[in-house]
């Protein structure tokens, strides 16, 4: 995005874009030449966070998709599709996002909402996190024998969706949305199972480097090993090593 | 001696953009773009080696998209008109460069690109350059994958095994449609695994598939070999992990080859340099600056006072740096070859597109590596997966970790607080459809015609493109727009359906807007199961 391109814009699609950059805008006040400055200087820094969250693979693959330098205003399209807010279900999803922060979505069937908050002693709502044995087999809801450990996080009534830190890898995992009415959990559903992945290496590394077929497993990327013993590992590892709280 | 396989793995995928309802559309230029920058001259590429008798076979993934659009009437008209309106615009710039020599020479190297296109286009392909990669798999120098059929990041559909079977079986169907073979291997869309995974691949009879490197390593079976032999899963399919360093080398822009002063800079694009009445003819309605495909500059260093483009200079760099890929290859195998009980296989997986269209000299490069290879055959042979299985039927049995090759190895791009809005509606759209297939499972006439329409909106929606475009900001309001275009298609025809009403009219329109998968079958969304994996309200 140039200035040249910012110039051509009416002051209401530049209130537009400073909008869409969340830039804080007194309306009646704004100097253009200004509004533009402040709106190069929001794009610049995107710019340096996209650099920053994005890893050489994800950079490189959204040049695929680079052909505009240009700001593309919402406001612009010719076609606007509605869709539903949400689907009046009440449901909960839980989906693994790496091996330590899953997402969870979800949603309450409007009666059933309304009521709930006909209810003089409704209190609120909050998640219930579980981390269930490893045995779970098949089974699909949990139970006192396959519950190891839980945890609350209260939410609001607008909220719809959360990330999780589960806290522990390598472990199964599944969430509860529930109502406090009276001191008392009201279930009003709960969701799917996942596992998180260990992610890292499975055995002890202090016997890796002495073993010659784990050898092979590190020169294969897991540290860049060079004949001078230095160890440095690549970014990728790092990064997954850093998340969890792993060093060498 | 030791001695190495190399396989090179080049995933070739575009999302399904189309779009007849305007004259000319701005994103069906990515198309246009990659078709003139790599597509076409990859196909030369592989016909020179040939021609020259070299000794070569690589891995070459398509996606049931990509094919879909290089295969459509309409969008490959619309090519010719790119084709010729770049030729134009060559023209005018050797005009205007006249004087100045140096300017002259990068003009015409770019108008020589753009005749050779129209030339292999017309007269050689005529107008369907899958023809061109049918042939290389017939050579038998291209071994022909597919991938999922909307390019769906699969672990984010984990839940949902109807979904899952559609993207895999009607990639399978649309491969043997495009090639008139069954593919043996399947590209993971961004390496996106999670345990599990394997066993819709098998019953698709499909062979192999790629993982992350960490997939590999950080599997509960201690892999003894490294990425440097696939696992083989309980189901018998086999995993291969991608190389980490010397995948990086090429990926890297800070320290990989592309980065190097001497080769093409991306960014600099007279589409966005020059004056607005010269070059209007040549970008979007409505003077929105786009890429014209001609980049005058060197990459030069972290300047904005860019030196002009030397292609001799970047020709000793494409030889310097084809140098140093083998070096670290055969190194790379030095340093493995005995501690395995097998060849090493070493797999570099790309995105084809960042060959010749970001990384300008990037086809040259992977040109002069394949001639090198062929030279130093007592020590390096590039093979594909599907030979290395002849060669070694049995690996060591092993499950690959959950991994992506996305930021940080997992699914953080596709979740993010960018677009994880998309995922309410894809999951309901996957669970009405499978719905739809329970309520109405053996129609025919305009209702067939409407399900199929609808189970075709739910794949495309599934795209992985719309939310990575998302997260990584380019083009976001298209990419917004196309997931509710699609959740509202569907939605549209849900809604009709309970109602036993069809909107003809729309359902043409529709149908011939987005027509991919034309032999789409939509009963392919039933649902093993039978109900919803995540609804449990108590």
């Amino acid at each position: 995005m140039t200035r040249e391109r910012l110039s051509k814009y009416s002051m209401f699609e530049l209130y537009k874009i400073a909008e869409n950059e969340s830039i804080q805008c007194d309306y009646t006040l704004e100097d253009r030449e200004r509004l533009i400055d402040r709106i190069l200087d929001a794009l610049e820094e995107d710019r340096d966070d996209r650099d920053f969250f994005n890893n050489d693979a994800m950079k490189l693959k959204s040049t695929k998709f680079d052909i505009l330098q240009d700001y593309e205003l919402e406001a612009q399209e010719k076609q606007v599709y509605s869709i539903p807010s949400r689907y009046n279900d009440t449901r909960i999803v839980l989906m693994l996002r790496d091996p330590l922060w899953a997402y969870t979505y979800w949603d309450i069937n409007e009666s059933k909402l309304d009521k709930l908050k006909e209810d003089i002693f409704f209190e609120g709502f909050f998640l219930r996190i579980f981390e269930l044995t490893l045995n779970i087999g098949s089974t699909t809801s949990y139970s006192k024998d396959n519950i190891l450990d839980y945890y609350d996080i209260p939410v609001a009534e607008h909220d719809d969706s959360w990330y999780i830190n589960l806290g522990k890898t390598g472990r199964y995992f599944g969430i509860q949305l529930c109502s406090m009415v009276h001191g008392k959990a009201l279930v009003l559903c709960e969701s799917n199972i996942i596992k998180s992945p260990r992610g890292f290496v499975a055995e002890n590394i202090d016997t890796l480097s002495g073993n010659s077929d784990t050898m092979t497993v590190l020169l294969s990327g897991l540290w860049d090993y060079n004949e001078d013993g230095g160890n440095v590992l690549p970014k990728r590892i790092v990064s997954i090593m850093e998340n969890q709280d792993l060093s060498f | 001696m030791s001695k190495g396989y190399l396989g090179f793995v080049l995933h070739a995928h575009l999302p399904f953009v189309r779009h007849p309802e305007y004259e000319h559309f701005l994103e069906e230029d990515w198309l246009f773009e990659a078709i003139s920058e790599t597509y076409l001259p990859m196909l030369r590429m592989f016909n020179r080696l040939i021609a020259d008798g070299i000794n070569f076979k690589l891995t070459f993934s398509i996606s049931p998209t990509l094919s879909a659009m290089l295969s459509d009437k309409l969008l490959m008209e619309r090519y010719l008109a790119y084709l010729n309106n770049r030729i134009e615009l060559g023209v005018k710039e050797l005009d205007r460069n006249r004087d100045n020599p140096e300017l002259i020479k990068i003009v015409e190297m770019y108008v020589a690109l753009f005749r050779e296109n129209f030339e292999d286009f017309t007269t050689l392909y005529r107008k369907n350059i899958l023809w061109g990669f049918r042939n290389l798999e017939k050579e038998g120098v291209l071994e022909i994958i597919t991938t999922a059929a909307t390019h769906a990041f699969l672990p984010v559909f984990e839940e949902y095994p109807q979904a899952l079977e559609a993207q895999i079986q009607s990639a399978v169907i649309s491969h043997g449609r495009n090639f008139g073979t069954k593919p043996k291997g399947f590209w993971l869309p961004e390496c996106g695994y999670f345990p599990g995974l394997e066993n819709y691949l098998q019953v698709n009879n499909i062979d192999y598939f790629f993982v992350a490197a960490h997939g590999i390593l950080l599997s509960d079976d201690n892999p003894k070999n490294g990425v440097y032999a696939p696992l083989q899963l309980p189901n018998g399919t086999f995993a291969f992990g991608r190389d980490f360093s010397l995948s990086e080398a090429v990926w890297s822009a800070d320290t990989g080859y592309p980065g190097d002063p001497d080769y093409r800079e991306f960014y600099r694009d007279i589409g966005h340099d020059l004056p607005l009445d010269y070059i209007r003819p040549h970008i979007q309605e409505s003077d929105v600056r786009v890429n014209t495909g001609y980049k005058y500059y060197a990459v030069t260093g972290d300047t904005d006072q860019k030196k002009l483009y030397n292609s001799d200079l970047a020709k000793n760099k494409i030889e310097d740096h084809s140098d140093d890929f083998i070096n670290k290859l055969i190194a790379q195998i030095d340093k493995v070859e005995d501690r395995m009980d097998r060849v090493p296989f070493i797999v570099t997986p790309y995105d084809a597109e960042l060959f010749g269209h970001w990384w300008f000299e990037g086809i040259s490069w992977m040109e002069s590596v394949i001639r090198k290879v062929s030279k130093n055959h007592d020590r390096l042979e590039m093979i594909t997966p599907g030979r290395y299985l002849e060669i070694y039927p049995k690996s060591q049995p092993g499950i690959p970790s959950f991994s992506s090759w996305g930021n940080k190895g997992y699914s953080e791009v596709w979740i993010d607080g960018k677009n994880d809005w998309i995922y309410r509606h894809l999951h309901k759209a996957i669970d009405r459809m499978s719905e739809l297939v329970s309520r109405y499972p053996d129609e025919s006439g305009l209702k067939l015609r409407v399900l199929n329409q609808a189970a075709r909106e739910v794949l495309l929606s599934m795209a992985s493109d719309w939310p990575f475009i998302m997260k990584t900001g380019t083009t976001v309001p298209y990419a917004v727009k196309r997931i509710r275009e699609h959740i509202h298609n569907f939605n549209y025809i849900y809604d009709n359906l309970r109602r036993n009403t069809v909107d003809t009219g729309w359902l043409t329109r529709v149908e011939r807007k987005n027509n991919v998968f034309p032999d789409l079958d939509y009963t392919i969304f039933a649902n093993p199961n039978n109900s919803s994996p995540v609804i449990n309200s108590k």
